[in-house]
């Protein structure tokens, strides 16, 4: 998504080198179903005593949520709540209101065990237990593609509503959210100066946008560093030494057997084809495909690397036309998927596509992105401004309540357009973080945050899909995915929607 | 797929010539540039891209006819060449050639942040100039578009080449670049030949981008900069100081980049065709320095 234009004008620079020398002599679970009682996660929630350095308050920014057209892919994961808050949350959240679907908190083993039990971790020592937390706010930063930002006509204060809402609800215990971001380019390298830029500003956590790549990175400089760090879809390797990160997200490997699952359940007749980025980060999830492909008798008859902003795919299609692929896994971005469709249209190839489910892509191809009706998967459930049909239906209060936010705080932002999905996104995600930081309770410190998150903390906070961190820090999402399509959405715009809902596997 | 099957096969050769006559078409641009002002304008890609954008909302957005957008986009191109042409390089005029080119970096560079803020990352079409299902060839289905930027390319370089020798003012460009004060003392005004040649190239890169624009079928910031390193290489293996090798050398590095491609295409190894224009680059530099078609000429 793409990595566009830093690494193209890298690639130019290195070219530029060469040249000018040459020059110079002459270049889901199913536990869900939100209940829509309404308990909203936006109230606010009456602060014990919480004065002062003792208290402490995660905050924070939904893992992924962030803004990324041409990135790539996933994000919170999704699903439906039944429920109330349970009941051992401390401090839990309940709420008031506003159409939200806030599911409830399963017991996990002590979730939001409040700091000075048991459950506390032992990461932050004196201050840094209690850093980015007062008795008046929580401070979070998260690491993003703000570059891409203008893309979605989106702006940093658009990524805010949600915490907007919570904070003019009163807050978390009194607290308000204080979240700003950092710039991560989409690249590796700079995602690490974004973090150390977030560091500077003494966060309870940073949070780390979407981006394959740049998370690795930054998950190892958030060990080395002691930072909290919640990030969005990474893979595994690596990551389970790592104590001061967390996901809410399956891992990469997670969504490429998802994808995997899914076109074997759809398509184990047909021929399938694949293109995927030839990458260390994107790997991963192509070898994890290939593993149930190869267990379950998927006929993959070409499996094709692309580069990244490889921009030119025809030769690939054609090769794969050509082997008669009937469908074609596309394990890249947004813009580079849009450009492998646009192209195999060109080429009169017309295969069953399977992707990544953004709506910058859908209504980037239009027509093209229906014939036939593209599928995906994701962590998040869809989004189409105004439909609250099918499987919408199940979670229109809280699509209503996201689109009368925006109406109230960012009036100007365009949700019925590409940005719509990715703001949705990263709008349910912070519901999440929310209900975390209410669960870690008034006298919340990040000892506390990370203790309760590492004995397991679970919730379902609807629309997403039930948070479980009782497998591990690396797999909060329980690797729980929506399945989704393409249609035209009575706005006349293409988007994607849910299929099905929070579903651990597709076999 | 073996080399003889590659080398024989018709889907890689008509891909290597649609490929090949869009580096061509952008090389011709880089050429016009260098002869008339021995500076490799590394913004030459990304003017077009602004003037790609502009074409967007012309043709795209407002629903105007495409050569409205196209007259919009080269318009635009021309105005950003001109300007840099009259503030930038005219004020460098004592500078080394190597300073006006890093200068273009630096246009580069800004251009591609005016189209971040003003237009973000998101994916962007514009229609071709023909509509129609094309031919197909060996496979490949040509689109009309791609039919006509072969046949722009090839026009727009004989065009050139004519105007460049066989008028006085072209002689006036050619002889500024190699002996510029001979030119001013002989009463040719500089400033107009200068200008002529940024504007010129700002207006091939237009059309270049307008035309190539289809066949990738998405654009967005920095679309014509990857691009324009193949054709960068295309002018650097055809000469670049040869109108006609700048097309030639489009073709050799669309034919060198599909074959590898296509012998390499379920390596796991990244990047190998891009890797082997490279090495043709070095190839060819190392063994004829001017490029196949090129002249030698002396650095400033």
């Amino acid at each position: 998504m793409r990595r566009h234009i830093r690494q193209r004008i890298g690639v130019g620079a290195a070219s530029l080198m060469l040249v000018l020398t040459a020059c110079s002599g002459a270049k889901a679970p199913q536990d869900a179903a939100s209940d829509g009682s309404g308990d909203s996660e936006l109230q606010a929630d009456v602060a014990p005593g919480v004065e002062g350095a003792e208290s402490a308050a995660p905050g924070s920014l939904a893992p992924g949520a962030t803004t990324a057209p041409g990135s790539a892919a996933g994000a919170p994961a999704g699903s439906t709540g039944p429920g109330k808050s349970g009941g051992t949350s401390a401090g839990g959240s309940n709420g008031s209101s506003t159409g939200g679907t806030t599911g409830a908190t399963t017991g996990g083993s002590r979730p939001g065990t409040a700091p000075g039990s048991s459950n506390q971790a032992n990461l932050f020592a004196g201050a840094l237990n209690t850093r980015g937390i007062t008795s008046k706010e929580i401070t979070i930063c998260g690491h993003a593609a703000l570059t891409y930002g203008p893309a979605f006509n989106a702006t940093k204060d658009d990524f805010n509503v949600y915490y907007s809402a919570v904070n003019d609800a009163g807050g978390i215990f009194g607290r308000k959210i204080e979240a700003t971001y950092e710039n991560d380019d989409y690249k590796p390298a700079t995602a690490i100066q974004a973090a150390e830029a977030c560091k500077a500003k003494n966060p309870f956590m940073i949070l780390g946008g979407i981006g394959f790549d740049q998370i690795p990175g930054v998950r190892n400089w958030a060990e080395q560093n002691k930072e909290l760090y919640i990030h969005h879809i990474a893979t595994d390797r690596d990551a389970s030494s790592k104590q001061y990160s967390y996901t809410t997200q399956p891992s990469v490997e997670a969504v490429g057997r998802a994808f995997g699952e899914l076109t074997v359940s759809k398509f184990k007749t047909k021929k399938v084809g694949i293109l995927y980025r030839s990458s260390e980060f994107w790997e991963p999830g192509f070898d994890a495909f290939q593993s149930v492909a190869k267990k379950r008798g998927l006929n993959v008859v070409l499996s094709v690397p692309v580069t990244q902003n490889q921009a030119n795919y025809t030769q690939a299609l054609l090769q794969l036309k050509n082997a008669g692929a009937e469908v074609v896994w596309g394990w890249e971005n947004t813009l580079a998927l849009t450009q492998m469709v646009k192209q195999a249209k060109a080429q009169n190839y017309s295969p069953q596509w399977v992707a990544f489910p953004f709506n910058l892509t859908s209504q980037t191809l239009e027509n093209d992105a229906l014939t036939p009706p593209m599928i995906g998967l994701a962590s998040w459930p869809g989004y189409s401004k105004g439909d609250y049909s099918g499987t919408f239906a199940s979670y229109a209060a809280d699509m209503k309540e996201f689109e009368i936010q925006y109406a109230k705080y960012r009036p100007g932002t365009d949700i019925e357009g590409v940005a719509g999905d990715l703001l949705w996104l990263n709008w349910v995600e912070q519901k999440r973080v929310v209900e975390m930081l209410r669960a870690c309770g008034p006298q919340c410190t990040r000892n506390g945050f990370v203790g309760m998150l590492a004995n397991g903390y679970r919730k379902t906070v609807g629309p997403t899909c039930a948070l479980d961190f009782s497998g591990g820090r690396n797999n909060g999402s329980g690797n729980l995915v929506n399945e989704m399509e393409t249609y035209r959405s009575p706005s006349g715009k293409v988007n994607w929607r849910s299929t099905s809902r929070c579903r651990k596997t597709f076999l | 797929m073996s080399l003889l099957e590659s080398l024989t096969s018709g889907q890689n050769l008509v891909l290597a010539l649609v490929y090949g006559g869009i580096y061509g078409l952008l090389a011709v641009g880089i050429v016009l540039v260098y002869r008339g002002s021995r500076v490799l304008n590394f913004a030459q890609g990304e003017v077009g891209t602004v003037g790609l954008f502009v074409a967007y909302f012309l043709i795209t957005k407002q629903g105007l006819p495409w050569w409205v957008g196209a007259l919009g986009a080269i318009a635009t191109a021309v105005a950003i060449g001109l300007l840099f042409e009259r503030f930038v390089v005219r004020t460098m005029v004592s500078a080394t050639r190597l300073s006006v080119a890093v200068a273009t970096v630096g246009l580069l560079l800004f251009l591609l942040a005016v189209e971040f803020r003003f237009a973000g990352e998101s994916p962007r079409t514009v229609r071709g100039p023909i509509d129609g299902n094309g031919l197909t060839l060996g496979g490949v289905v040509v689109s009309p578009t791609q039919i006509l930027s072969l046949v722009v390319t090839i026009a727009v370089g004989l065009g050139l080449t004519l105007l460049l020798r066989k008028t006085d003012f072209g002689l006036g460009v050619l002889a500024a670049a190699d002996d510029p004060t001979a030119v001013r003392l002989v009463g040719v005004r500089l400033s107009r030949v200068s200008a002529f040649t940024w504007g010129a190239g700002a207006a091939i890169s237009a059309l270049a981008v307008l035309l190539i624009e289809p066949t990738i079928g998405v654009f967005t910031p920095g679309f014509a900069s990857e691009l324009f390193v193949k054709g960068l290489a295309a002018a650097l293996v055809g000469g670049l100081t040869s109108l006609t090798g700048a097309f030639a050398g489009g073709l050799i590095v669309g034919l060198v980049e599909i074959q590898v491609g296509s012998l390499t295409l379920t390596s796991t190894v990244p990047g190998i065709p891009t890797l082997s224009i490279f090495a043709l680059i070095l190839a060819v530099l190392l063994i004829r320095p001017a490029g196949l078609f090129g002249r030698a000429v002396a650095s400033a």
